[in-house]
């Protein structure tokens, strides 16, 4: 090949080269509003109030990292709404990195959200994995409480649920897993009730910064993504007891005149069908004293202690860990939900039907026992 | 011989070729089919590929004294005008598999990526590379694959893991709910995705062996089948009636964790090195069609066909005039049948087909 060639194919690579990389159409991070966490509320004429938290990064004098501002903007959708976030920032608005999801109190009361949660589950960007949960009071004024904590709300947000829920005997859910809990079988799931608790400012320097934390130990029950009750703190304790992942729970116990507190560290759930249309639930609980500021080690392969709970406080517990259980139990009766798969068992041995679907919780009855072991 | 290879590089070269397409749109096309069943459709496809290929497999060992390539078996086992009329459906295989991959591949970039261009753009670099390949032979592609199988197999475990701890098995229960008959006819009217076997055929006379053929391809399909399956598995249980409707299995799955939002984006990583085996796949069929049309036109090309390539080429632009979801309902619904009959009924008679045409050289030889 002579010289001439070969520089001429390196010229002609160059220009295929250079035509191809400027015809590709990024989206420059500079160009995007990170929206990390999203609230929705409703506003005066039925559409919604979107209050995003947003990372911009910029150049020179902006503020970059994990500092975020809220944003606020109304919209006749969700979509709408998303689009005006462009507006307001003079960026595009982009969800890949949102983490958390939350709805106002009077959204998630008054209006079938259906669309909301299809819209997000279906979004290209939005993780599936993502948090989403309900707050009391609007979603717009929790955002704007960040201040008060040290870190980005959507961040504390999502911790908690996703990180520290668990370990607190809260069960917690993903967009994902709400979504299905709402088009599925009997159509009924829930969401983690969020609220902003202000705290005594002990910062002397900064006497009128406003602090607080993030409380989640309250549920809310849908129906096909409309709100149907919000659970008591008892039954949300109920509930967490038959959920095998789920651990944390105390329990305070008198033991002659000193108050003692027993904490689950592992349990065993053995939720199955009585063959009669109802189910036989055995919860086998392990507890030990509540003395570690971490999470213990546990779990069935676990060294074991030498007994030091005495059998009356294990009895007291078990009469409690029975209430809270019987509690959250009457409560699915009462309101038709289910959060313990009934429905979905009973699929996965016959097959999803119509019937199955709209079979009330009343139809299945559950003996249930509870039997408390020290670790 | 620049398109040489040898039976480990084959091997390794089939499994990222199973791992490279069938983690797209076909998970959710499935899910459509038989609900939380597609599994099972994807296992009864395996199964059939797995028996086809060992058949092939014998054929390449009866092929190894004579070398003879795939239209030197056809042409003097099956006459001439069947074994042109066999590269025509090869051809016509081998274009739509790209155009899909490619159709594919350029949904991911726009949605999860956020890139987006032209579509003439985008697959300008992709035909340069094609034909940079086919230019140095099979045996570069064949290097490529083995230079970069671990990275991609590393990566293929990565974006199952996060996923995989949080999928509920129980939700396939039960097994076979939407019927044996629709799961069996599911396997069967989606097999377009399958038969990833078929590119060996056109490197029939290339292929080194040194000892074992069956043992390095078998176990190459076995872990791609068992991935394959696992990711449908997944998929159905973790979206459940969600499934049909996202049609990019592996970018779902892949950017699955919301936990990589706050520890860094290692899923994008992890999916772009993924996405080299969707490009490996498409330089591997682009071989095959380069060389389905110099078997129907009948020549031998010793150096670089620049018609050839421009042909093919050409037919890329498909996706610029019909949409994936028109070819998936007219084209590959009805091709379907002319498919199976290079898919599964060829590599059943291709030991018989390869004695035959081996006999027949022989006598011509001695005839000579």
């Amino acid at each position: 090949m002579s010289n001439l060639k070969r520089i001429g194919i390196v010229l002609a690579v160059v220009a295929v080269v250079a035509a191809v990389a400027g015809s590709f159409k990024g989206s420059d991070v500079m160009d995007r509003a990170i929206i990390l966490g999203m609230g929705v509320d409703l506003s005066d004429d039925g559409g919604v109030v979107l209050t995003c938290e947003v990372v911009s990064p910029g150049n020179g004098t902006e503020q970059v990292g994990t500092f975020s501002k809220i944003v606020s903007v109304v919209g006749e959708t969700i979509n709408t709404a998303i689009q005006n976030v462009a507006e307001v920032t003079g960026k595009e608005a982009s969800l890949g990195q949102s983490v958390v999801l939350v709805l106002g109190q009077e959204y998630y009361e008054k209006v079938d959200f259906s669309d909301l949660t299809e819209y997000f589950i279906n979004h290209h960007s939005f993780k599936e994995s993502a948090v989403i949960c309900c707050c009391e009071g609007d979603a717009k004024s929790l955002f704007n409480s960040g201040n008060a904590l040290t870190q980005s709300m959507s961040i504390a947000i999502s911790t908690a649920l996703l990180d520290q829920a668990e370990k607190i005997a809260v069960p917690n859910n993903s967009l994902l897993q709400y979504a299905r809990s709402q088009n599925e079988l009997d159509r009924t799931g829930f969401l983690n009730r969020i609220k902003f608790v202000p705290s005594e400012n002990t910062d002397s320097s900064l006497p009128d910064k406003q602090m607080g934390y993030i409380g989640y130990r309250e549920i809310c029950i849908f129906r096909a993504n409309r709100y149907v009750t919000t659970l008591s703190e008892q039954q949300v304790k109920g509930l967490s007891l038959f959920l095998p992942d789920v651990y944390g729970e105390t329990f305070v116990s008198f033991e002659d005149i000193v108050t003692r507190t027993v904490q689950v560290t592992d349990k065993k759930v053995d939720l199955k069908p009585d063959g009669g249309g109802g189910f036989i639930i055995d919860l086998d609980i392990t507890v030990r004293y509540g003395r570690t500021d971490s999470e213990e080690v546990s779990g069935p392969i676990t060294a074991k202690n030498n007994t030091e709970i005495p059998q009356k406080v294990l009895d007291d517990v078990t009469g409690q860990a029975r209430y809270v259980a019987e509690q959250y139990l009457s409560a699915q009766v009462e309101y038709n939900f289910d959060l313990l798969d009934f429905h979905e068992m009973y699929r996965r041995k016959e097959g999803s039907s119509n019937a199955l679907a709209t079979k009330p919780m009343q139809d299945f009855p559950v003996r249930l026992s509870v039997k408390i072991n020290e670790s | 011989m620049k398109d040489r290879v040898n039976i480990d590089q084959l091997a390794l070269l089939y499994l990222l070729l199973i791992m490279g397409g069938k983690f797209l749109t076909l998970p959710s096309l499935l899910a459509g089919d038989v609900g939380h069943d597609s599994w099972l459709s994807v296992a009864f496809a395996f199964v059939w590929d797995g028996v086809c290929l060992c058949f092939l497999l014998w054929a390449i060992r009866i092929n190894d004294r004579s070398r003879l390539d795939i239209s030197g078996i056809l042409d003097k086992s099956l006459t001439k005008p069947i074994s042109k009329l066999i590269m025509c459906i090869f051809f016509v295989i081998f274009i739509l598999r790209i155009n899909i991959l490619l159709s594919d591949c350029y949904k991911m970039f726009s949605v999860t990526f956020d890139v987006s261009t032209n579509w003439i753009v985008y697959i300008l670099p992709v035909i340069l590379l094609t034909f940079f390949a086919v230019y140095r032979g099979f045996n570069a592609i064949a290097r490529t694959g083995q230079l970069l199988f671990g990275l991609i197999l590393i990566a293929v475990v990565a974006l199952l893991v996060s996923p995989l701890t949080e999928t509920d098995f129980g939700e396939l229960l039960p097994i076979g709910e939407a019927g044996w008959d629709k799961i069996m006819l599911a396997s069967f009217t989606r097999s377009f995705w399958f038969s990833d076997y078929i590119f060996m055929y056109f490197v029939l006379d290339g292929i080194q062996i040194k000892k074992h053929v069956f043992s390095p391809i078998l176990i190459s399909f076995a872990i791609g089948a068992i991935l394959s399956i696992l990711l449908n598995a997944i998929f159905v249980a973790l979206f459940g009636y969600l499934a049909p409707d996202f049609d990019m299995a592996m970018s779902k799955i892949g950017v699955f964790s919301a936990a990589s939002t706050t520890n860094g984006r290692w899923d994008w990583l992890t999916l772009s090195v993924w996405l080299i085996s969707v490009f490996i796949k498409v330089v591997v069929f682009a071989f095959c069609a380069y060389k389905c049309i110099e078997k129907i036109v009948g020549g031998n090309f010793v150096k670089f066909n620049w018609a050839a390539a421009a042909t093919i080429s050409v037919t890329l632009l498909l996706p610029m005039f019909v949409s994936t979801d028109t070819l998936l309902d007219t084209v590959i619904k009805w091709g379907v049948i002319p498919f199976t009959l290079v898919q599964y009924l060829l590599p059943l008679c291709m030991p018989l087909l390869t004695k035959t045409a081996q006999r027949k050289t022989e006598v011509q030889s001695e005839q000579s």
